[in-house]
């Protein structure tokens, strides 16, 4: 008898049961190459995706939305005022660079990204455009820092734990103390090796990691870090995804192109898993000049596109058709809510003749460099010139279509909204006054004030706000949401505790690789 | 030929800073801000207009070409401003390997399309020549990413005998580059070597049909000696400038085989930062395509000489 297997898997065993990890590496396709050292210094999934496993904030989204505190020991302490947060760090953290995490390097790390010249584009929702403005960040103790805000905003946690932010996440001074920092150093579960530009970014475990307690939830929670090294290797082009994936190149292709997906779905050593997460699928409509000014329009057009359709043939199914500007994964969504702009030919023709419509045409711009995006406007045009609407379809490169959509230069316009785990911040992206920001798509007093009591209401109040707002959307119909999308990867089925989740972004805690 | 040397490397400089000048304004007159690109579609103005400030794009733009062209004539082409990373390491890193590829690919290319063109023209009106003809016509007319696809799909996935995505370098391991380099290098073989054959082929069967090739053969040399000490030398010279045109223009088109095989090469750089609105990576692409095309004209110049006796460098 060959006892050798037999003690191999004893000390394989006994590893395991001793907590230890057996070597490890994964390999994870990535669309592109990180663009910042500092948190979220440019927002793109790829360049987040890395991030998220290196920098932590004081505080985070757990999958549901709620704020929950990750460096900070628990959540803050509220002054009476409202004005005052002041929060107590985990004691024995330390950054990748062996420093200590101090009181001192928090409040370092916030006000270097609250720096105007850092151009940080989160600093927006701290310097007072929005209903937060934070007058200082200072150290109060050895372990302590105190938030002090101008005006009492109960926004403030959920604006700090926005993963589309990087959840602030907290630098080590070596970032802070210069102007041309090199790479990201944070105190998260994996640390930056190397990175060849355009090529590949390393991340190896960090061995003095202090991971919390609770269980992982979200970004909240437990991180382990099983694996010895995470290799991003930048591979843009779906079909090299493709090949690589079933060639075992890579173990891990998070965003796959869905036109890939039945293919791989039916391969033995290959799952693909989806599943629905905080984001929606619209076309931004121009309310304040040109064709769609006219609500009643703006209904029409909603009416005529059948978003079941669109979903089938374009998303291959993997994304849920809706109209609702809530998405279907959230707690909050109301199918009721979303059949008041669903579609209905039948309406369609009442609400031209109560818009009185002259046949004036209106120009749907869209791009070739997301598939997707550019689909779902030759789909959306065909719908229209059926239902009696001309349009005809503008094709630009996406980077002549984003400031386009900066400077409302546009009549209606593919666009798809990043996933943000609490939902009520898409309705805060797209609502406001375009007087003072043309990338607002949602110009109603009303709608602002209801989705600022939003963002400020403890989770379990927010349902009745939630339900105001859709009734006002139906009224002014001020997009058009043809889906909730769906994050849809495949992976090697050697990889072990990967999940698909609300976040979208693939999260490596917690996964191991067999060998 | 020293005084040729340098009479042409003193005319490249008002060439390459016209590129320059050219390169500089195409990159901006096309929609778009770098800032917005890479802020993400998070950004708001004034992040946009402080990235802006920082990166100098809020200067006039004058001002910019003047500072740009500066720090050029020191050897600074800049930091790209997505990653950060110096322009000129990047691009000369990225030349290096894009350069590798199309020399191998075109040297090896030359080497078949040579005497396969020639035995062509020599049979010319044969089947075995229309063979030739077909399969030189199917090889330049297939698309490079669909040709590189089905190589990934049959030597990657199918048979597993080469990797599929990712590059090691020589310096890290020679045997391992090679086996990324096989894939690609075939691609442009399979393309470039129709392209290359049509054109031995069309200069053999011109010169075959001169009188001093009839003269060799009624002096009863042997076909194999008219071919290869009379036909050859004299037809190679028109596929020496087509060889010149295809190393220049392979620079940025290759950017497709790059793509497909994810390679870290000098045309997809310079197509991802044109989408990106990388200015300065832009700007050093095509100064180096620009310099490529040059050098390698002046190569072809120097050549001329030994397969065209009529040309001389004075």
């Amino acid at each position: 008898m060959n006892r050798l297997p037999c003690i191999f898997g004893t000390v394989a065993a006994a590893l395991m049961i001793g907590g230890n990890v057996i070597a490890a590496e994964l390999v994870s396709g990535l669309a592109g190459d990180m663009r910042a050292v500092i948190p979220a210094g440019s927002t793109d999934d790829s360049t987040l995706t890395v991030q998220q496993h290196v920098y932590e904030g004081l505080v985070t989204w757990k999958e549901n939305g709620e704020v929950a505190p990750m460096l900070a020991k628990d959540l803050p302490q509220v002054s009476e005022d409202g004005r005052s947060y002041t929060f107590k760090l985990r004691e024995g953290v330390t950054f990748h660079d062996g420093t200590p995490l101090t009181a001192e390097a928090v409040a370092k790390s916030w006000n270097y990204l609250l720096e105007p010249e850092r151009g940080w584009s989160c600093r927006q929702y701290f310097d007072g455009s929005g209903p937060v403005e934070i007058a200082s960040v200072e150290a109060s103790g050895e372990l302590e820092v105190t938030f002090t805000l101008v005006e009492a905003a109960p926004a403030l946690l959920t604006q700090m734990a926005r993963a589309d932010c990087g959840e602030g996440g907290i630098m080590a001074e070596a970032i802070t103390s210069t102007d041309t920092p090199q790479k990201p150093i944070g105190t998260g579960p994996y640390m930056i090796e190397s990175r060849r530009s355009n090529q590949d970014i390393v991340l190896t475990r960090f061995e003095d990691y202090s991971p919390r307690e609770e269980p992982a939830d979200g970004y909240a929670g437990k991180k382990e870090a099983l694996l010895d090294k995470i290799t991003f290797l930048i591979i843009p082009d779906p079909a090299a995804n493709y090949s690589a994936l079933r060639a075992g190149e890579i173990d891990v292709w998070p965003a796959i192109a869905l036109s890939y997906a039945e293919e791989l779905d039916g391969l033995d050593s290959i799952s693909v898993d989806s599943v629905n997460i905080p984001s929606i699928s619209t076309f931004a409509f121009q309310t304040s000049k040109g064709p769609l000014t006219d609500p009643a329009l703006r209904k029409a057009v909603n009416r005529a596109l059948d978003r079941k359709g669109m979903v089938d043939a374009i998303a291959m199914g993997y994304a849920t058709p809706s109209a609702s500007v809530i998405p279907v994964s959230s707690q909050f969504f109301d199918e009721a809510g979303s059949e008041a702009l669903s579609y209905d030919p039948q309406e369609v023709a009442a609400l031209l003749e109560a818009a009185d419509y002259d046949g004036t045409e209106i120009v749907i711009t869209t791009n070739k460099n997301y598939s997707v995006m550019y689909e779902t406007g030759v789909m959306a045009q065909a719908y229209l010139e059926a239902a009696g609407i001309r349009s005809r379809l503008e094709v630009i490169d996406f980077a002549t279509q984003l400031p386009n959509y900066y400077s409302g230069d546009y009549q209606m316009m593919t666009w798809n909204y990043a996933p943000t785990l609490d939902p009520a911040l898409i309705l805060d992206r797209v609502t406001g006054p375009k007087a003072t920001t043309a990338s607002k798509i949602w110009d109603n007093p009303q709608a602002r004030e209801l989705v600022d009591r939003l963002i400020a209401a403890p989770i379990g109040e927010r349902q009745a706000i939630y339900d105001e707002i859709q009734t006002l959307y139906a009224e002014d119909a001020p997009m058009l949401v043809w889906a909730s999308s769906q994050a849809t990867s495949a992976y090697s089925d050697k990889v072990q505790g990967y999940e698909v989740w609300a976040g979208r972004k693939p999260r490596y805690w917690g996964v191991t690789v067999e060998e | 030929m020293a005084q040729f040397l340098v009479k042409r490397l003193l005319m490249a400089i008002p060439t390459l800073l016209l590129v320059a000048l050219l390169v500089f304004m195409l990159v901006r007159l096309i929609p778009g801000d770098p800032a917005l690109i890479l802020l993400g579609d998070g950004a708001d103005a004034n992040s946009v207009a402080a990235i802006n400030r920082r990166l100098g794009l809020d200067q006039p733009l004058p001002v910019q070409f003047f500072i740009w062209l500066g720090n050029v004539f020191q050897g600074d082409l800049g930091n790209s401003i997505l990653t950060g990373d110096p322009v000129l390491a990047l691009v000369w890193d990225r030349f290096q390997l894009s350069a590798t590829i199309i020399l191998l690919a075109v040297g090896t290319a030359t080497l078949i399309a040579v005497p396969v063109g020639i035995f062509a023209a020599w049979r010319q009106g044969s089947g075995m020549d229309f063979t030739l003809v077909a399969l030189a016509t199917l090889g330049l007319s297939i698309p490079s990413f669909w040709l590189g696809l089905m190589l990934l799909m049959l030597f990657g996935i199918q048979l597993g005998w080469l990797p599929v995505v990712g590059y090691v370098s020589f310096g890290q391991d020679a045997s391992l580059a090679i086996t990324y380099l096989v894939l690609p290098v075939l691609t442009l073989i399979l393309i470039e070597v129709g392209v290359l054959t049509r054109m031995v082929r069309s200069s053999a069967i011109e010169v075959l049909r001169l009188e001093y090739v009839t003269h060799a053969r009624a002096k009863g040399l042997s076909e194999r000696s008219v071919l290869f000490r009379h036909v050859l030398p004299n037809s190679f010279a028109p596929t020496l400038t087509l060889i010149g045109i295809v190393l220049g223009t392979l620079l940025g088109g290759i950017a497709v085989v790059e793509t497909v095989f994810t390679l870290p090469g000098l045309g997809r750089l310079l197509v991802e930062s044109i989408y990106s609105r990388d200015y300065p990576v832009v700007q050093g692409c095509l100064l180096m395509i620009a310099t490529g095309y040059v050098v390698v004209n002046l190569i072809v110049d120097l050549l001329y000489p030994f397969f065209d006796p009529r040309v001389t460098l004075e």
